[in-house]
Protein backbone atom coordinates (compact mmCIF):
# COMPACT_ATOMS: atom_id res chain seq x y z
CA UNK A 1 0.00 0.00 0.00
CA UNK A 2 1.25 3.39 -0.91
CA UNK A 3 0.77 4.78 2.56
CA UNK A 4 3.61 2.72 3.92
CA UNK A 5 6.00 4.39 1.52
CA UNK A 6 5.38 7.65 3.38
CA UNK A 7 6.38 6.92 6.92
CA UNK A 8 6.31 10.45 8.27
CA UNK A 9 3.20 12.23 9.28
CA UNK A 10 -0.42 11.34 9.64
CA UNK A 11 -1.89 10.05 6.49
CA UNK A 12 -4.63 12.26 5.24
CA UNK A 13 -6.39 9.90 2.95
CA UNK A 14 -8.49 11.13 0.09
CA UNK A 15 -11.68 9.48 -0.96
CA UNK A 16 -9.78 7.47 -3.55
CA UNK A 17 -7.44 6.22 -0.81
CA UNK A 18 -4.46 8.04 -2.27
CA UNK A 19 -2.33 9.54 0.46
CA UNK A 20 -1.57 13.19 0.10
CA UNK A 21 0.48 15.67 2.03
CA UNK A 22 -1.39 17.96 4.35
CA UNK A 23 -1.79 21.56 3.34
CA UNK A 24 0.95 22.83 5.64
CA UNK A 25 3.52 20.43 4.21
CA UNK A 26 5.46 23.21 2.50
CA UNK A 27 6.54 24.45 5.94
CA UNK A 28 9.22 21.77 5.93
CA UNK A 29 11.12 23.40 3.11
CA UNK A 30 14.16 25.02 4.65
CA UNK A 31 13.90 28.72 5.23
CA UNK A 32 10.32 28.88 4.18
CA UNK A 33 7.85 30.58 6.45
CA UNK A 34 4.22 29.70 6.35
CA UNK A 35 1.27 30.05 8.59
CA UNK A 36 -0.04 26.60 7.71
CA UNK A 37 -1.03 25.60 11.22
CA UNK A 38 -2.68 28.93 11.83
CA UNK A 39 -4.63 28.68 8.59
CA UNK A 40 -5.62 25.11 9.38
CA UNK A 41 -6.90 26.13 12.80
CA UNK A 42 -8.79 29.14 11.48
CA UNK A 43 -10.59 26.99 8.92
CA UNK A 44 -11.39 24.35 11.53
CA UNK A 45 -12.81 26.93 13.95
CA UNK A 46 -15.12 28.27 11.27
CA UNK A 47 -16.33 24.82 10.30
CA UNK A 48 -16.97 23.74 13.89
CA UNK A 49 -18.74 27.01 14.61
CA UNK A 50 -20.87 26.60 11.51
CA UNK A 51 -22.09 23.26 12.77
CA UNK A 52 -22.96 24.78 16.14
CA UNK A 53 -22.48 23.17 19.48
CA UNK A 54 -25.82 21.47 19.65
CA UNK A 55 -24.79 19.55 16.54
CA UNK A 56 -21.08 19.07 17.03
CA UNK A 57 -21.43 15.43 17.94
CA UNK A 58 -21.66 12.75 15.32
CA UNK A 59 -25.07 11.46 14.52
CA UNK A 60 -26.91 8.58 16.10
CA UNK A 61 -25.22 5.22 15.95
CA UNK A 62 -21.72 6.58 16.20
CA UNK A 63 -19.62 7.32 19.24
CA UNK A 64 -21.14 10.54 20.35
CA UNK A 65 -24.56 9.55 21.41
CA UNK A 66 -24.96 11.91 24.30
CA UNK A 67 -28.00 14.09 23.79
CA UNK A 68 -27.43 17.75 23.18
CA UNK A 69 -29.71 18.47 26.08
CA UNK A 70 -26.97 17.45 28.46
CA UNK A 71 -24.99 20.58 27.68
CA UNK A 72 -24.76 22.67 30.76
CA UNK A 73 -25.26 26.21 29.78
CA UNK A 74 -22.90 28.18 31.90
CA UNK A 75 -24.45 30.95 33.90
CA UNK A 76 -23.84 34.28 32.32
CA UNK A 77 -25.08 37.75 32.62
CA UNK A 78 -27.02 40.13 30.48
CA UNK A 79 -26.93 42.99 32.90
CA UNK A 80 -24.97 46.03 31.90
CA UNK A 81 -23.60 47.95 34.82
CA UNK A 82 -25.12 51.38 34.46
CA UNK A 83 -21.90 53.35 34.50
CA UNK A 84 -19.84 50.98 32.51
CA UNK A 85 -20.06 49.88 28.95
CA UNK A 86 -18.78 46.54 29.89
CA UNK A 87 -20.56 43.28 30.37
CA UNK A 88 -18.92 40.41 32.02
CA UNK A 89 -19.66 36.88 32.95
CA UNK A 90 -17.24 35.12 35.21
CA UNK A 91 -18.09 31.53 35.59
CA UNK A 92 -16.90 28.04 35.88
CA UNK A 93 -18.19 25.92 33.05
CA UNK A 94 -20.44 23.17 34.32
CA UNK A 95 -20.27 24.63 37.76
CA UNK A 96 -21.94 22.45 40.31
CA UNK A 97 -24.42 24.31 42.42
CA UNK A 98 -22.78 25.48 45.58
CA UNK A 99 -23.74 28.09 48.10
CA UNK A 100 -21.11 30.33 46.59
CA UNK A 101 -22.08 29.95 42.97
CA UNK A 102 -23.85 33.26 42.80
CA UNK A 103 -20.64 35.09 43.41
CA UNK A 104 -19.03 33.50 40.41
CA UNK A 105 -20.93 35.82 38.15
CA UNK A 106 -20.56 38.99 40.12
CA UNK A 107 -22.33 41.25 37.66
CA UNK A 108 -25.37 39.09 37.44
CA UNK A 109 -27.24 40.84 40.17
CA UNK A 110 -25.02 43.72 41.10
CA UNK A 111 -27.85 45.61 42.74
CA UNK A 112 -28.90 42.76 44.94
CA UNK A 113 -25.75 42.34 46.93
CA UNK A 114 -26.80 42.85 50.50
CA UNK A 115 -23.67 41.79 52.26
CA UNK A 116 -21.95 45.13 52.00
CA UNK A 117 -22.19 47.71 54.72
CA UNK A 118 -24.21 50.66 53.53
CA UNK A 119 -22.29 53.82 52.89
CA UNK A 120 -22.09 56.13 55.84
CA UNK A 121 -24.97 58.59 55.73
CA UNK A 122 -24.12 62.06 54.52
CA UNK A 123 -20.76 61.02 53.20
CA UNK A 124 -21.66 61.15 49.54
CA UNK A 125 -19.32 63.31 47.64
CA UNK A 126 -20.92 66.15 45.72
CA UNK A 127 -17.98 66.41 43.36
CA UNK A 128 -17.88 64.93 39.90
CA UNK A 129 -16.71 61.70 41.43
CA UNK A 130 -17.61 58.43 39.80
CA UNK A 131 -18.15 56.58 43.04
CA UNK A 132 -20.20 57.18 46.15
CA UNK A 133 -18.20 57.37 49.34
CA UNK A 134 -18.40 54.40 51.64
CA UNK A 135 -16.96 50.96 51.93
CA UNK A 136 -18.14 48.10 49.82
CA UNK A 137 -17.48 44.40 50.01
CA UNK A 138 -17.34 42.03 47.09
CA UNK A 139 -16.56 38.34 46.78
CA UNK A 140 -14.99 36.55 43.85
CA UNK A 141 -14.45 32.85 43.38
CA UNK A 142 -11.97 30.60 41.74
CA UNK A 143 -11.53 26.89 41.82
CA UNK A 144 -8.93 27.43 44.52
CA UNK A 145 -11.39 29.26 46.77
CA UNK A 146 -12.81 32.68 47.38
CA UNK A 147 -11.38 36.12 47.85
CA UNK A 148 -13.23 38.94 49.59
CA UNK A 149 -12.18 42.47 48.74
CA UNK A 150 -13.22 45.65 50.52
CA UNK A 151 -13.20 48.85 48.54
CA UNK A 152 -13.10 52.13 50.42
CA UNK A 153 -14.25 55.19 48.52
CA UNK A 154 -13.34 58.53 49.98
CA UNK A 155 -13.84 61.84 48.21
CA UNK A 156 -15.09 59.88 45.22
CA UNK A 157 -11.83 58.02 44.87
CA UNK A 158 -10.82 54.47 45.64
CA UNK A 159 -8.48 54.79 48.58
CA UNK A 160 -8.25 51.13 49.51
CA UNK A 161 -8.95 47.88 47.71
CA UNK A 162 -7.53 45.38 50.12
CA UNK A 163 -8.14 41.69 50.42
CA UNK A 164 -10.21 41.26 53.59
CA UNK A 165 -10.99 37.59 53.27
CA UNK A 166 -8.75 34.94 51.85
CA UNK A 167 -10.29 31.52 51.34
CA UNK A 168 -7.97 30.31 48.64
CA UNK A 169 -5.61 27.42 48.96
CA UNK A 170 -2.72 29.75 48.20
CA UNK A 171 -1.68 32.94 49.92
CA UNK A 172 -3.67 35.94 48.74
CA UNK A 173 -0.49 38.00 48.63
CA UNK A 174 -0.42 36.84 45.01
CA UNK A 175 -2.88 39.55 44.09
CA UNK A 176 -0.97 42.47 45.62
CA UNK A 177 0.02 43.66 42.19
CA UNK A 178 -3.62 43.94 41.25
CA UNK A 179 -4.42 45.87 44.41
CA UNK A 180 -1.94 48.53 43.35
CA UNK A 181 -3.42 48.55 39.90
CA UNK A 182 -6.91 49.23 41.25
CA UNK A 183 -5.56 52.18 43.24
CA UNK A 184 -3.63 53.64 40.34
CA UNK A 185 -6.27 53.17 37.65
CA UNK A 186 -9.31 53.71 39.92
CA UNK A 187 -11.01 50.85 38.12
CA UNK A 188 -11.53 47.13 38.01
CA UNK A 189 -8.26 45.55 36.97
CA UNK A 190 -8.46 45.07 33.23
CA UNK A 191 -4.94 43.90 33.20
CA UNK A 192 -5.19 40.45 31.74
CA UNK A 193 -2.37 38.22 32.84
CA UNK A 194 -1.35 35.37 30.56
CA UNK A 195 -0.56 32.31 32.61
CA UNK A 196 -2.31 33.91 35.56
CA UNK A 197 -3.39 32.22 38.69
CA UNK A 198 -7.05 31.83 39.37
CA UNK A 199 -6.64 33.96 42.48
CA UNK A 200 -6.20 37.04 40.31
CA UNK A 201 -9.45 36.19 38.57
CA UNK A 202 -11.15 35.85 41.94
CA UNK A 203 -9.83 39.21 43.10
CA UNK A 204 -10.98 40.82 39.88
CA UNK A 205 -14.47 39.42 40.43
CA UNK A 206 -14.51 40.65 44.01
CA UNK A 207 -13.50 44.19 43.06
CA UNK A 208 -16.04 44.23 40.29
CA UNK A 209 -18.80 43.18 42.64
CA UNK A 210 -17.81 45.75 45.25
CA UNK A 211 -17.49 48.59 42.76
CA UNK A 212 -20.82 47.82 41.16
CA UNK A 213 -22.40 48.92 44.44
CA UNK A 214 -20.39 52.10 44.60
CA UNK A 215 -21.73 53.59 41.43
CA UNK A 216 -24.03 56.48 42.14
CA UNK B 1 -12.08 22.21 32.06
CA UNK B 2 -12.49 23.49 35.57
CA UNK B 3 -11.16 26.87 34.60
CA UNK B 4 -12.54 30.29 35.23
CA UNK B 5 -13.80 31.97 32.11
CA UNK B 6 -14.32 35.68 31.68
CA UNK B 7 -15.81 37.33 28.60
CA UNK B 8 -15.63 41.08 28.26
CA UNK B 9 -17.57 42.85 25.53
CA UNK B 10 -16.69 46.51 25.22
CA UNK B 11 -19.95 47.42 23.58
CA UNK B 12 -20.61 50.69 21.85
CA UNK B 13 -23.87 52.46 22.57
CA UNK B 14 -25.42 51.49 19.26
CA UNK B 15 -24.54 47.83 19.58
CA UNK B 16 -27.09 45.25 20.60
CA UNK B 17 -26.90 43.78 24.09
CA UNK B 18 -24.09 41.31 24.57
CA UNK B 19 -25.97 38.93 26.87
CA UNK B 20 -27.16 36.27 24.41
CA UNK B 21 -23.82 36.16 22.60
CA UNK B 22 -21.96 35.76 25.89
CA UNK B 23 -24.27 32.96 26.90
CA UNK B 24 -23.67 31.09 23.65
CA UNK B 25 -19.95 31.76 23.96
CA UNK B 26 -19.91 30.24 27.46
CA UNK B 27 -21.75 27.22 26.07
CA UNK B 28 -18.70 26.32 23.99
CA UNK B 29 -16.58 25.75 27.07
CA UNK B 30 -19.07 23.21 28.36
CA UNK B 31 -19.35 21.64 24.92
CA UNK B 32 -15.60 21.32 24.36
CA UNK B 33 -15.24 19.69 27.75
CA UNK B 34 -18.16 17.36 27.08
CA UNK B 35 -16.58 16.17 23.82
CA UNK B 36 -12.84 16.36 24.51
CA UNK B 37 -12.50 15.50 28.21
CA UNK B 38 -9.89 12.90 29.00
CA UNK B 39 -11.49 12.22 32.37
CA UNK B 40 -15.15 11.78 31.47
CA UNK B 41 -15.67 8.16 30.30
CA UNK B 42 -18.75 9.33 28.39
CA UNK B 43 -16.90 11.99 26.38
CA UNK B 44 -16.64 11.40 22.64
CA UNK B 45 -12.87 11.34 23.04
CA UNK B 46 -12.97 8.54 25.62
CA UNK B 47 -15.51 6.57 23.63
CA UNK B 48 -13.23 6.82 20.62
CA UNK B 49 -10.30 5.50 22.67
CA UNK B 50 -12.46 2.68 24.00
CA UNK B 51 -13.52 1.58 20.51
CA UNK B 52 -11.65 -1.42 19.04
CA UNK B 53 -8.39 -0.24 17.50
CA UNK B 54 -8.01 -0.55 13.76
CA UNK B 55 -11.67 0.17 13.08
CA UNK B 56 -12.65 3.38 11.30
CA UNK B 57 -14.83 5.63 13.40
CA UNK B 58 -16.83 8.64 12.21
CA UNK B 59 -16.36 11.66 14.45
CA UNK B 60 -18.30 14.82 15.11
CA UNK B 61 -16.96 18.02 13.61
CA UNK B 62 -15.58 19.32 16.91
CA UNK B 63 -13.51 16.29 17.89
CA UNK B 64 -12.38 15.64 14.33
CA UNK B 65 -11.20 19.22 13.93
CA UNK B 66 -9.47 19.22 17.32
CA UNK B 67 -7.57 16.03 16.46
CA UNK B 68 -6.72 17.32 13.01
CA UNK B 69 -5.20 20.50 14.42
CA UNK B 70 -3.39 18.51 17.12
CA UNK B 71 -1.90 16.12 14.56
CA UNK B 72 -0.65 19.12 12.63
CA UNK B 73 1.26 20.20 15.73
CA UNK B 74 2.53 16.66 16.33
CA UNK B 75 3.86 16.59 12.81
CA UNK B 76 5.32 20.08 12.90
CA UNK B 77 7.25 19.16 16.06
CA UNK B 78 8.18 15.73 14.70
CA UNK B 79 6.48 14.08 17.65
CA UNK B 80 7.98 16.15 20.45
CA UNK B 81 4.41 17.22 21.05
CA UNK B 82 2.29 14.06 21.01
CA UNK B 83 -1.40 13.76 21.84
CA UNK B 84 -1.02 10.04 22.53
CA UNK B 85 1.06 10.82 25.60
CA UNK B 86 -2.09 10.35 27.70
CA UNK B 87 -1.27 6.88 28.96
CA UNK B 88 2.19 7.94 30.07
CA UNK B 89 0.71 10.95 31.83
CA UNK B 90 -1.55 8.59 33.73
CA UNK B 91 1.39 6.40 34.65
CA UNK B 92 3.16 9.43 36.06
CA UNK B 93 0.22 10.11 38.32
CA UNK B 94 -1.65 12.74 36.28
CA UNK B 95 -4.67 10.53 36.32
CA UNK B 96 -7.19 12.38 38.39
CA UNK B 97 -9.92 14.69 37.31
CA UNK B 98 -9.08 18.10 38.77
CA UNK B 99 -12.75 18.72 39.44
CA UNK B 100 -13.99 15.47 40.91
CA UNK B 101 -10.81 13.70 41.96
CA UNK B 102 -12.03 10.77 39.91
CA UNK B 103 -9.28 8.47 38.76
CA UNK B 104 -8.75 8.02 35.06
CA UNK B 105 -9.65 4.54 33.94
CA UNK B 106 -8.53 2.71 30.85
CA UNK B 107 -4.91 3.85 30.85
CA UNK B 108 -3.68 0.36 31.58
CA UNK B 109 -5.09 -1.15 28.39
CA UNK B 110 -3.16 1.15 26.09
CA UNK B 111 -0.11 0.26 24.05
CA UNK B 112 2.88 2.05 25.57
CA UNK B 113 4.56 2.16 22.16
CA UNK B 114 1.71 4.03 20.51
CA UNK B 115 2.46 7.44 19.02
CA UNK B 116 0.62 10.06 17.01
CA UNK B 117 1.64 8.18 13.86
CA UNK B 118 -0.83 5.47 14.82
CA UNK B 119 -3.67 7.89 14.10
CA UNK B 120 -5.08 8.04 10.60
CA UNK B 121 -7.63 10.55 9.39
CA UNK B 122 -9.84 10.34 6.34
CA UNK B 123 -10.82 13.94 5.69
CA UNK B 124 -13.77 13.58 3.33
CA UNK B 125 -15.39 10.95 5.49
CA UNK B 126 -14.44 12.58 8.79
CA UNK B 127 -13.21 9.15 9.83
CA UNK B 128 -10.44 8.25 12.20
CA UNK B 129 -8.55 5.01 12.70
CA UNK B 130 -6.51 4.36 15.83
CA UNK B 131 -4.12 1.63 14.79
CA UNK B 132 -3.14 0.73 18.34
CA UNK B 133 -5.02 1.03 21.61
CA UNK B 134 -4.10 4.46 22.89
CA UNK B 135 -5.34 7.27 25.05
CA UNK B 136 -5.67 10.68 23.44
CA UNK B 137 -5.07 13.85 25.36
CA UNK B 138 -6.21 17.13 23.85
CA UNK B 139 -5.51 19.03 27.07
CA UNK B 140 -2.86 21.19 25.42
CA UNK B 141 -5.29 22.73 23.00
CA UNK B 142 -8.89 22.11 24.09
CA UNK B 143 -9.07 25.30 26.14
CA UNK B 144 -7.68 27.34 23.26
CA UNK B 145 -10.19 25.83 20.87
CA UNK B 146 -13.04 26.67 23.24
CA UNK B 147 -11.78 30.26 23.43
CA UNK B 148 -11.74 30.53 19.63
CA UNK B 149 -15.24 29.11 19.34
CA UNK B 150 -16.49 31.45 22.05
CA UNK B 151 -14.98 34.33 20.10
CA UNK B 152 -16.94 33.33 17.02
CA UNK B 153 -20.14 33.91 18.98
CA UNK B 154 -19.11 37.50 19.66
CA UNK B 155 -18.66 38.34 15.98
CA UNK B 156 -21.39 40.97 16.13
CA UNK B 157 -19.33 43.12 18.46
CA UNK B 158 -16.41 45.31 17.57
CA UNK B 159 -14.30 44.82 20.64
CA UNK B 160 -14.15 41.92 23.04
CA UNK B 161 -11.86 39.67 25.04
CA UNK B 162 -12.25 36.04 26.05
CA UNK B 163 -10.08 35.07 28.99
CA UNK B 164 -9.92 31.52 30.33
CA UNK B 165 -7.49 30.38 32.96
CA UNK B 166 -4.69 32.64 31.81
CA UNK B 167 -5.23 32.22 28.07
CA UNK B 168 -6.61 35.19 26.20
CA UNK B 169 -8.12 36.08 22.83
CA UNK B 170 -8.69 39.75 22.09
CA UNK B 171 -10.45 41.33 19.16
CA UNK B 172 -10.90 44.91 18.00
CA UNK B 173 -12.27 45.42 14.51
CA UNK B 174 -12.54 49.21 14.72
CA UNK B 175 -10.60 51.40 12.34
CA UNK B 176 -8.24 52.47 15.08
CA UNK B 177 -7.86 49.42 17.30
CA UNK B 178 -7.00 50.10 20.91
CA UNK B 179 -4.55 47.55 22.27
CA UNK B 180 -5.21 45.93 25.62
CA UNK B 181 -2.46 45.53 28.19
CA UNK B 182 -1.70 41.89 28.77
CA UNK B 183 0.67 40.92 31.50
CA UNK B 184 2.84 37.84 31.20
CA UNK B 185 2.99 36.07 34.51
CA UNK B 186 6.36 36.09 36.20
CA UNK B 187 7.44 32.45 36.27
CA UNK B 188 9.09 32.72 39.67
CA UNK B 189 7.39 35.57 41.55
CA UNK B 190 3.74 34.87 42.17
CA UNK B 191 1.45 37.79 41.55
CA UNK B 192 4.02 39.66 39.52
CA UNK B 193 4.26 40.15 35.78
CA UNK B 194 7.54 39.81 33.93
CA UNK B 195 6.48 41.60 30.76
CA UNK B 196 3.49 43.54 29.45
CA UNK B 197 2.30 43.22 25.88
CA UNK B 198 0.03 45.58 23.95
CA UNK B 199 -2.25 43.62 21.70
CA UNK B 200 -5.48 44.58 19.94
CA UNK B 201 -6.09 41.42 17.94
CA UNK B 202 -4.85 37.92 18.61
CA UNK B 203 -4.39 35.23 21.20
CA UNK B 204 -1.85 34.97 24.00
CA UNK B 205 -1.13 31.72 25.83
CA UNK B 206 1.60 31.01 28.33
CA UNK B 207 2.90 27.60 29.37
CA UNK B 208 5.00 27.36 32.47
CA UNK B 209 6.21 24.95 35.06
CA UNK B 210 4.27 26.65 37.86
CA UNK B 211 0.50 26.38 37.81
CA UNK B 212 -0.01 22.66 38.38
CA UNK B 213 3.53 21.67 39.02
CA UNK B 214 5.52 20.32 36.15
CA UNK B 215 2.57 18.99 34.25
CA UNK B 216 3.91 19.10 30.73
CA UNK B 217 5.38 15.78 29.79
CA UNK B 218 7.20 15.21 26.58
CA UNK B 219 7.00 11.72 25.16
CA UNK B 220 10.56 11.86 23.88
CA UNK B 221 12.54 11.45 27.07
CA UNK B 222 12.32 12.20 30.74
CA UNK B 223 14.40 15.37 30.57
CA UNK B 224 13.03 18.44 32.20
CA UNK B 225 12.50 21.33 29.82
CA UNK B 226 15.00 24.14 30.07
CA UNK B 227 12.39 26.86 29.57
CA UNK B 228 10.36 27.81 32.60
CA UNK B 229 7.89 30.01 30.74
CA UNK B 230 6.82 30.11 27.12
CA UNK B 231 4.33 32.64 25.76
CA UNK B 232 2.99 32.44 22.24
CA UNK B 233 1.04 35.14 20.40
CA UNK B 234 -0.90 33.77 17.44
CA UNK B 235 -4.01 34.62 15.45
CA UNK B 236 -5.95 31.75 17.01
CA UNK B 237 -6.03 30.65 20.64
CA UNK B 238 -5.90 26.96 19.76
CA UNK B 239 -2.57 27.43 18.00
CA UNK B 240 -1.22 29.74 20.70
CA UNK B 241 -2.23 27.13 23.29
CA UNK B 242 -0.76 24.12 21.48
CA UNK B 243 2.41 25.88 20.32
CA UNK B 244 3.14 27.36 23.74
CA UNK B 245 3.07 23.82 25.10
CA UNK B 246 5.14 22.47 22.21
CA UNK B 247 7.75 25.25 22.26
CA UNK B 248 8.02 24.99 26.04
CA UNK B 249 9.42 21.50 25.50
CA UNK B 250 12.23 22.74 23.26
CA UNK B 251 15.56 24.30 23.92
CA UNK B 252 14.73 28.06 23.86
CA UNK B 253 16.68 28.99 20.73
CA UNK B 254 15.22 26.07 18.87
CA UNK B 255 11.80 27.09 20.12
CA UNK B 256 12.21 30.54 18.57
CA UNK B 257 13.16 29.08 15.21
CA UNK B 258 10.20 26.74 15.40
CA UNK B 259 7.76 29.52 16.27
CA UNK B 260 9.06 31.82 13.54
CA UNK B 261 8.68 29.02 11.01
CA UNK B 262 5.06 28.75 12.09
CA UNK B 263 4.60 32.49 11.59
CA UNK B 264 3.73 33.12 15.24
CA UNK B 265 5.51 35.08 17.96
CA UNK B 266 7.06 33.76 21.13
CA UNK B 267 8.66 34.92 24.37
CA UNK B 268 10.54 32.41 26.53
CA UNK B 269 12.46 32.51 29.77
CA UNK B 270 14.98 29.97 30.94
CA UNK B 271 15.88 29.11 34.54
CA UNK B 272 18.17 32.10 34.83
CA UNK B 273 15.29 34.31 33.59
CA UNK B 274 17.20 34.99 30.43
CA UNK B 275 14.81 36.19 27.75
CA UNK B 276 14.39 34.75 24.26
CA UNK B 277 11.92 36.33 21.85
CA UNK B 278 10.97 36.42 18.21
CA UNK B 279 11.46 39.64 16.29
CA UNK B 280 7.74 40.22 16.00
CA UNK B 281 7.32 39.96 19.76
CA UNK B 282 9.44 43.06 20.35
CA UNK B 283 6.84 45.17 18.58
CA UNK B 284 4.25 44.14 21.15
CA UNK B 285 6.03 45.40 24.23
CA UNK B 286 4.15 48.08 26.09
Amino acid sequence: MAKDSWPNGPLFVDEDEQPRRPSWWQRKRPGRMTNGLVALSAAAIVSVYAVGYVNTSAQEGSLAGAPAASIDTAPTTAATPPDSRRVEGVTRPRATPTPTSSSEAPTQQPRQQTTAPTPAPGSSSQSAATFKDGSYVGVGSSRHGQIQATIVISGGKITSASVTGCGTRYPCSKVNLLVNEVLSTQAIPTHYVSGATDSSMAYRGAVQQALSQAHA
Amino acid sequence: MDTLVSIDVFAGETEPGAGPGIERAMGWFAEVERVCSRFDPESELRRLCAAPSGEPVVLGELLFSAIRIALGVCEATDGLFDITVGARMAQRGFDRNFRTGERLAGASETDPGATWRDIRLNLPRREIVLRRPLLLDLGALAKGLAIDLAGQELGGHERWAVYAGGDLLVHDSREAPEPLSIGIRHPRQDGDVIETLQLANGAVCTSGDYERGEHILSPGNGDRPTSISCTVVAPTAVIADALSTAAFLMEPRKALRFLEAQAVDGLLFDRTLRRYETRGMRRLHG
